[in-house]
């Protein structure tokens, strides 16, 4: 559908072209035509005009002898005076010789017809014809209006003379009765073309006589007759009052129309020659010249479509299949030689360049694409795994057939040797051969070899195309000559070296035997990228296994160092163990028997003895003391932090409950605001706000209104607590030193203590993830705040 | 080797500690009737009749243990673990009384089934009424099936 679409298309512009060149013709034959017609025009009305000249001299003869008759008949003395049978007698045969006119008569003074040429009965009363009246009134010649004759019952236009006494009296008056047929007849003799009219019309525009069918008009005052002046065509060659008019006839056809006025009578002659009439020749002319111009121009289409086929639609037509074939991806057709216009030969030549350089570039495409998704396999093989022994032998596999027809891989091993990595043939029988050859007749460096110049240059070796002389100096024997050529008789190959670090570690070989393939450049650097990957590769796995080596060690370190560590663990364990047992035990004893000596031998001992030994008892206790604290503190480090929600304020309750003891007989104004849950191990919460708030207690013993509060307030996501007290406070610059272990602002006497409640308190909070702080002054009270980390629950 | 009724059994290796509490009872006018092991494995044949007890019943006592941990040969919570295990000494309350604040003593004695476990104060004034309280329930108030 298309296809012809295109095809016609092209025919269709051809014969547009045929057209366009006829159209200049057209346009000159509708010229001439134009012309022509112009001169018929002209032509047609001097040929009416003459006819109208004619006829109008011809009736104004007809006048004129009607005058000279009338003039003459006065004369006669039987006209003059004779008695009506004589004067009818004479008439009768004078009409006989002048067979133009229709009647002859005399009528009297009064108007009655007495003597006539043609017979009459009794006098006929003609005092109303205008005839009459008009001669009588000028007492000469007159003519008179058309009319039909009473006697003749003809159609006539009667001429009248008077006869009159020397007075001046009209005595008689002599008509005569013009038959006006003669135009009929005239217009009958001369050669007119058909639809030609002839009329002639009196003053009054009543048409007298008219050719042809003269009984149908005359008589009639018609359109035709009565042209108005200014449609007259008034020319220079005119006589006065003659003129053209073109106008549709009574008969309703157009007409050109000459106007010639007649004498004296005030009538005019009009002859009319149809229009169609009048340029019949012209159009005839026009219609053969444009039917042949028609005829050309077909013959011309008719050449164009089969002749086009032929000379330009056929090679055209090449191009179109050709072009159709390549753009559904078949790059074989051609366009060839075409023997037609040169710019199509052009065009199939253009054509055929375009396609070549197509097919080409399909063809490196398709390369490169083979390339792309060998580099792409090979890639993928070469990072899926750190095993690349097991790598490379997927490399080799990939590269056969896409790539070689046979690809080997050799290492170099731990005795600097050759090692058969791996071997793909396209023949897979082959495959156990190659393996063989090496192993039988492994390459000898010393040796000229392609191999060999790899691993001395650290570069590809490339042969596009093996020559025989060359691959037998390079098979370095005779033997492995044979086991080549028979795996395979190689004819182009590249050698590519795998560089790890800046050593070859192996060669990669690819070989073109029977596929015919002959490798490029390009080749060369998609297998140098190839092997550099393949370096990566093997880096990758020496690293991996280094990496693992290392790895091992660390791990059998960290086994080891877990283990003395758990060593170490249980014996600070049972160190803390028997501290907490065995230390107590003699402190115990100290205390015991101390009180004992006291008990029992109280009254034996002095003052300062005693004193001594409440000192001994003393020291013992804030020893068991210390020591419970230091296990308590040591305990903190190991023991898990066991977080749940709390509630805190209960917490704070049961605290205040079980110091109480801390503070009987002291008036102590307790403050609990509004305390949040939270989350925190309970037991571990608890020991802090007893440390922070039996501290209060104690820094507050020699204040007189001593205030303790506990309060919170929230601090971005996580509360703040805070206990607050208004004892003796203590220098803020030694604030640094408040949470340290055994590190104690107040002199022992004052203030009984072990100065490890506050390193428990931090201790505590750190392994909430929490932070403690505090603020004070000398003698005004301190604050200590603390967060748990975490959110609260 | 059969005796007097016993009513107490102190197992205690520390001979201070025997001391302080022997007063410490009988100050207390708890009870004379104590029979002291100085190691856990003669605890268990004291209760168990065995060796030097052979022919011991425990209808002869004790009333109730007083137990240290830390002993010599079986330590304590091994006494403990066979006295419980045993149908017949099990009916004995035995008292953990030790140094030890350690938390998992703590709860492996109340898991082996101890009756009550009481940490030794450093302060004799407290180790004594501590001694005082306990013998006070166990020996005089408390009402234990017979063996």
């Amino acid at each position: 559908m298309i296809r012809s679409f295109r095809q016609s298309s092209l025919r269709a512009r051809l014969m547009l072209l045929v057209v366009l060149a006829v159209l200049p013709a057209l346009g000159l034959v509708l010229y001439s035509s134009r012309i022509q017609q112009r001169l018929e025009h002209r032509a047609a009305q001097e040929d009416t005009l003459r006819l109208a000249r004619l006829a109008a001299s011809n009736q104004d003869r007809l006048v004129e002898g009607a005058r000279q008759l009338l003039t003459a008949f006065l004369q006669v003395p039987e006209i003059r005076i004779g008695n009506p049978g004589a004067c009818s007698a004479l008439l009768a045969h004078l009409l006989r010789q002048f067979p133009r006119y229709a009647n002859f008569g005399v009528a009297d003074a009064r108007g009655q017809i007495f003597c006539s040429g043609l017979p009459i009965d009794r006098p006929v009363d003609a005092s109303a014809r205008s005839w009459f009246q008009r001669s009588l009134t000028a007492k000469g010649f007159a003519a008179g209006d058309y009319q039909i004759g009473t006697i003749t019952h003809k159609a006539t236009i009667n001429f009248a003379d008077a006869l009159h006494d020397d007075a001046g009296r009209v005595e008689r008056v002599v008509f005569v009765a013009l038959d006006l047929s003669w135009v009929t007849q005239l217009g009958a003799q001369i050669d007119l073309p058909q639809g030609t009219t002839l009329t002639v019309v009196d003053r009054n525009g009543t048409i007298l006589a008219r050719y042809p069918d003269p009984e149908k008009w005359t008589g009639k005052s018609i359109p035709e007759a009565a042209v108005p002046e200014t449609s007259l065509v008034q020319t220079s060659a005119l006589r006065k009052g003659e003129g053209f008019v073109e106008a549709r006839g009574v008969d309703g056809v157009d007409r050109i129309y000459a106007i010639v006025p007649l004498g004296d009578t005030g009538g005019q002659v009009r002859a009319g020659i149809p229009t169609a009439a009048a340029y019949a020749s012209v159009h005839s002319g026009l219609i053969s010249d444009v039917t042949a111009l028609i005829l050309a121009a077909g013959l011309a289409l008719v050449a164009v479509w089969f002749g086009g086929a032929v000379f330009i639609l056929q090679g055209v037509n090449r191009l179109v299949d050709a072009t159709r074939r390549l753009a559904s991806g078949d790059l074989g057709p051609r366009a060839g030689q075409i023997h037609g216009p040169a710019e199509i030969a052009q065009l199939a030549a253009a054509f055929d360049q375009m396609a070549d350089a197509l097919e080409q570039r399909e063809a490196e495409r398709r390369r490169s694409e083979q390339q792309f998704a060998f580099l792409a396999e090979t890639s993928k093989l070469l990072g899926s795994s750190l095993d690349y022994h097991a790598t490379l032998a997927n490399v080799a596999r990939a590269a056969v057939p896409q790539v070689a027809d046979w690809c080997v891989v050799d290492m170099v091993g731990e005795d600097q040797s050759l090692q058969r990595l791996a071997v793909a043939h396209i023949d897979p029988a082959k495959v156990e051969m190659l393996f063989e050859l090496q192993r039988r007749y492994p390459n000898d460096p010393t040796k000229p070899g392609w191999s060999n110049e790899v691993f001395r240059t650290n570069r590809s070796v490339y042969v596009s195309e093996i020559p025989d002389t060359a691959l037998e100096s390079a098979s370095q024997s005779a033997e492995r000559l044979r086991i080549i050529r028979a795996v395979g008789n190689p004819k182009s190959l590249i050698i590519t070296p795998i560089i790890v670090g800046s050593r070859v570690a192996g060669i990669i070989t690819f070989v073109s035997a029977e596929s015919g393939r002959r490798y490029s450049a390009e080749d060369v650097a998609m297998v140098e990228d190839l092997a550099r990957r393949a370096a990566m590769a093997v880096e990758n796995a020496m690293h991996y296994r280094e990496a693992q080596v290392l790895n091992l060690e660390l791990e059998r370190r960290v086994t080891d160092r877990t283990a003395q560590l758990e060593t170490a663990n249980k014996e600070l364990e049972s160190f803390s163990y028997s501290v907490a047992h065995d230390l107590r035990a003699p402190l115990r004893a100290m205390d015991g028997f101390s009180r004992m000596v006291v008990e029992d031998f109280a009254s034996g001992l002095p003052q300062e003895g005693q004193r001594y030994l409440h000192l001994i008892r003393d020291n013992a206790q804030q020893m068991g003391r210390l020591i419970d604290d230091l296990l308590t503190f040591s305990r903190l480090g190991r023991q898990a932090v066991n977080r749940q929600p709390v509630n805190t304020a209960a917490l704070v309750r049961q605290v205040m409950g079980d110091l109480q003891h801390e503070h009987e007989g002291r008036e102590i104004a307790f403050a609990v605001g509004e305390l949040p849950d939270c989350s925190a191990d309970p037991a571990l919460l608890k020991q802090v706000f007893a440390n922070l708030i039996s501290n209060a207690l104690k820094f507050t013993r020699r204040v007189d209104e001593p205030r303790i509060e506990v309060t919170s307030r929230v601090d971005g996501d996580q509360p703040v607590y805070s206990v607050k007290d208004n004892g003796v406070g203590f220098d803020m610059q030694y604030a640094g030193k408040l949470f340290g272990v055994f590190q104690r602002l107040h002199r022992a006497e004052e203030y009984e203590g072990t100065g490890v409640g506050l390193a428990i308190v931090q201790r505590i909070v750190h392994r909430h993830g929490g932070r403690v702080w505090a603020e004070a002054e000398v003698d005004k009270g301190a604050t200590f705040h603390f967060t748990l980390g975490g959110a609260s629950t | 080797m059969t005796g007097e009724p016993v009513e107490i059994l102190l197992v205690e290796d520390n001979p201070n500690d025997v001391e302080m509490t022997l007063r410490s009872l009988q100050k207390n006018n708890v009870s004379n009737r104590v029979h002291v092991a100085r190691d856990g494995a003669e605890a268990l044949d004291f209760i168990f009749g065995r060796g030097a007890y052979h022919g011991r019943s425990l209808k002869e006592g004790p009333k109730v243990i007083l137990l240290d941990l830390k002993l010599p040969k079986v330590d304590g919570l091994e006494v403990l673990r066979q006295i419980k295990h045993d149908e017949q000494a099990r009916k004995v309350p035995v008292v953990i009384l030790t140094s030890s604040k350690e938390e998992r003593d703590i709860v492996e004695s109340y898991q082996l089934g101890v009756n009550s476990y009481i940490v030794k104060p450093v302060d004799f004034t407290q180790f004594t009424e501590a001694v005082r309280q306990l013998g006070l329930y166990w020996i005089l108030l408390n009402q234990p099936p017979a063996v």
